[in-house]
């Protein structure tokens, strides 16, 4: 039984990436379509990869010579850690908890514990590969520069065995939220702000790693940042073949584990179940004003999208990453101001370098919202409705592309304005400030709509799927970042050799023209192609 | 009111509706009515634009492949599970389904006021749909349609997950309809409703269309379950 379940979890995940036929069955993948999911995985494997191989190789070179192998592996196990709980917290919930056919399978003769070890096996293949981003570059580097034998193979064992952990942790939180947020009538807002305060502490501690390591790098240095971390180095002693910590750290890994899915598959039929005890909304009679179909739409969007925390947190996150960013600068805004001015001393245009850089910044964080990238897809079985209903495609897309500029333009505004304060920005790139980013989000939006039109996944067990790994997103996650990285460097460049001013003035009409294009496109062909769509 | 004229669809090769035609005047109730998979839905759906076919389909005069946005105005769709928008409460949804059709400020109130109170649904109207249970939301979606006062209603299997009195209500509201001057087309397999309740008949087996007509000239002297399982063979699901 366990391996039908799993065999099933595994068709879903690939099946979900084909199309449908025309007689509604599912169609296998195509070469094509296999050849283009593998170039973008392979990108971003590459991308992520790259990143970690050169922290390890730079954090190896100086922490190996100076016989500091067990925080090297402490630092690298606590980032795998956190990689995989920030990215498994809500994919973690969302497979365990809330897939669309629980009922369908407990309704089945089919033991709990197996639905759960099924989909913890699902899981577990994301956290190895996860794990294997970080770690893998880890052991790769260590064993490059001159790195112990017994280091290796205690690398090979944290990799193997923190997985397990680390899905523990997140199931124990997704078990939590799940339980707590039966109790709460606002559970969407309990689940956001739960999930932001722990994202919030991963980076608190990433910046705090990056901040210690970006001092001298001398041995000196680290053995004070060792002696910081006091527990935290412990645990690095795990990977170095400690003759207690490492088998103690395989038998908790391995035995928590156990309990917490021993415990889950306990209670999973409860919390699947349990309708909750929350109180009964009560009608009072409103007078209803009439609106616009738009208007209607857009605001359905906007309902839509705040009444999922998987929604918000997964695709709105280039958000809170600029509203973050402003308020530090805010705080360190002065050392920016510093480096500008020791920039003009050497003849460069250090201010306009500044300016523009930071405006092309806030439009590339801008451009990590993909609001509208999944909203098609979110139709799912309700497609029937807009598709019988008298308004034209070009209005749907439109209220799609409107809910998402709402949503992203009043923290976009917001972070411009700080980080106009806080960099003292000079009027003439005022402008920029503002209008950058807000056209990358106009940009963000529309693109969202066309790339989810013509990619749109109807069907799906949890929302996660079309909002975190359907095609459309990645597509319009991988597009867009390159887009403003090519106008940032391109900004960079510029200003470097004082074209500061022209280079916010080209990127703007640069994005101006993007959007026009895009928003012809939307209007024409996605609207004509929503239309056909068949529910 | 509506008129399908040689009605095709085919999934690759296999052919849901075989050149169907059938026409439903005003204050007319027409009742549909096959096995499973006999193309039932299939007809709907086309009725409403909502998959592609061959053959033309005019509701009200009005082409529906041609001009979709005029047809759908005057038409109301329930389909046979009425998969709502689980995020919006009851009142938000009527709402928002007001907003689309234009139906002014006075009239929805009014409407949606008598209509929820009728199928004993107001006390339930602030909970979120996806708290609703399927008749719940099957009432839901005909306080939808009957909203926006629209001069055809197509519905799907409409009487599934409805108790005795929200059927009973529902009936007496598809009389009010035609006799205001509306049509009604839907399918169903409860014979007995349909013998009961409907003016014309429609029988369709394996995509084509097996018999059509007044209710008494169809079934004669028989039942109506008599001349269903005859015409189809004794093989109806």
């Amino acid at each position: 039984m366990i391996k039908t379940l799993i065999g099933l979890r595994l068709r879903q995940t690939l099946s979900s990436l084909g199309g449908k036929k025309k007689d509604g069955t599912r169609k296998p993948l195509s070469v094509p379509k296999l050849i283009l999911y593998g170039i973008l995985y392979l990108y971003v494997i590459v991308v992520f990869a790259g990143m970690f191989t050169l922290m390890a190789l730079g954090m190896a070179s100086v922490m190996i010579p100076a016989g500091l192998d067990n925080l090297y592996f402490a630092l690298f196990m606590l980032i795998s850690f956190m990689v995989i709980f920030v990215f498994g917290i809500f994919e973690t919930k969302s497979h365990l908890f809330d897939c669309k056919d629980n009922e369908l399978l407990l309704s089945m003769p089919i033991k709990p514990e197996h639905i759960v070890l099924s989909r913890v096996f699902t899981l577990l293949i994301y956290n190895y590969l996860e794990c294997a981003l970080v770690m893998l570059p880890c052991i790769a580097c260590y064993a490059a520069l001159g790195g112990s034998p017994l280091g290796i193979i205690g690398g090979v064992i944290v990799f193997l065995f923190l997985p397990l952990l680390a899905l523990t942790v997140s199931a124990a939180f997704g078990y939590l939220v799940a339980i707590l947020s039966k109790k709460f009538k606002r559970n969407t807002l309990f689940t956001t702000v739960i999930s932001i305060a722990f994202i919030a502490l991963y980076f608190v501690f990433y910046s705090w790693l990056m901040e210690s390591g970006t001092e001298d790098m001398t041995p000196e240095a680290m053995g004070e940042l060792a002696a910081k971390l006091g527990f935290i180095g412990i645990l690095g002693s795990v990977a170095t073949l400690h003759p207690f910590y490492t088998p103690l750290f395989v038998i908790l890994s391995a035995g928590i584990s156990f309990g917490a899915y021993m415990l889950i598959s306990h209670s999973y039929v409860s919390i699947v179940t349990s309708g909750g005890k929350v109180k009964k909304n009560k009608y009072r009679a409103e007078r209803l004003e009439k609106r616009s179909a738009v208007y209607a739409f857009t605001k359905k969007e906007l309902s839509r999208f705040f009444s999922s925390s998987t929604y918000i947190l997964n695709s709105a996150m280039g958000l809170i990453f600029a509203v973050m960013l402003s308020v530090v600068a805010l705080f360190s805004g002065g050392e920016l101001i510093l480096f500008a001015e020791m920039l003009s001393l050497d003849g460069i245009d250090g201010f306009g370098a500044l300016y523009a850089l930071g405006a092309a910044l806030l439009s590339l964080l801008g451009s990590m919202t993909y609001i509208s990238a999944a909203s098609v897809s979110l139709e799912g079985k309700s497609l029937w409705i807009p598709r019988t209903m008298p308004i034209s495609g070009r209005e749907v897309l439109l209220s799609k592309t409107l809910a998402h500029i709402i949503i992203a333009g009043i923290p976009t505004l917001l972070s411009s304005v700080l980080l106009i304060i806080a960099l003292g920005v000079a009027p003439e790139y005022m402008a920029f400030y503002i209008l950058s980013p807000l056209l990358t989000c106009a940009v963000s939006a529309v693109f969202g709509s066309v790339i989810n039109t013509a990619f749109p996944k109807f069907e799906f067990k949890n929302e996660a799927e079309p909002i975190k790994q359907s095609l459309s997103t990645f597509l319009v996650m991988m597009a867009l970042l390159l887009f403003e990285a090519l106008i940032a460097v391109g900004t960079f460049i510029m200003s470097v050799i004082g074209l500061a001013l022209l280079s916010a003035v080209l990127g703007l009409v640069l994005r101006i023209v993007v959007l026009c294009a895009l928003t012809f496109v939307m209007f024409t062909a996605s609207a004509r192609k929503f239309e056909r769509f068949s529910a | 009111m509506l008129k399908i004229e040689n009605l095709t669809k085919k999934y690759g090769e296999k052919c849901a509706v075989d050149n169907l035609s059938l026409e439903i005047k005003e204050g007319e109730i027409y009742g549909f009515i096959g096995h499973n998979g006999a193309g039932k839905t299939t007809t709907l759906k086309a009725c409403m634009g909502l998959i592609s076919f061959d053959g033309e389909i005019y509701v009200d005069g009005v082409n529906v492949r041609e001009n979709p946005i005029e047809s759908k105005r005057r038409v109301a769709y329930i389909p046979d599970n009425p998969d709502l928008y689980e995020f919006l409460s009851g009142i938000k949804y009527l709402d928002f389904v007001a907003d689309v059709y234009g139906v002014s400020t006075e009239e929805r109130n009014i409407k949606i006021a008598f209509y929820a109170d009728k199928l004993g649904l107001t006390g339930d109207l602030a909970e979120p749909i996806s708290a609703y249970s399927h008749g719940m939301k099957q009432k839901l979606a005909i306080i939808s349609a009957w909203l926006h006062s629209p001069k055809l209603i197509i519905m799907d299997e409409p009487f599934v997950g409805l108790d005795p009195k929200a059927a009973f209500i529902l009936k007496e509201m598809m009389h009010e309809h035609c006799a205001e001057g509306g049509s009604i087309f839907f399918s169903t397999h409860v014979l007995d409703v349909a013998e009961k309740l409907c003016d014309k008949i429609a029988i369709i087996k394996d995509g084509k269309l097996v018999i059509t007509g007044d209710m008494e000239t169809v079934k004669g002297d028989d039942s109506l379950e008599e001349v269903f399982l005859e015409l189809l063979g004794g093989d109806a699901e």
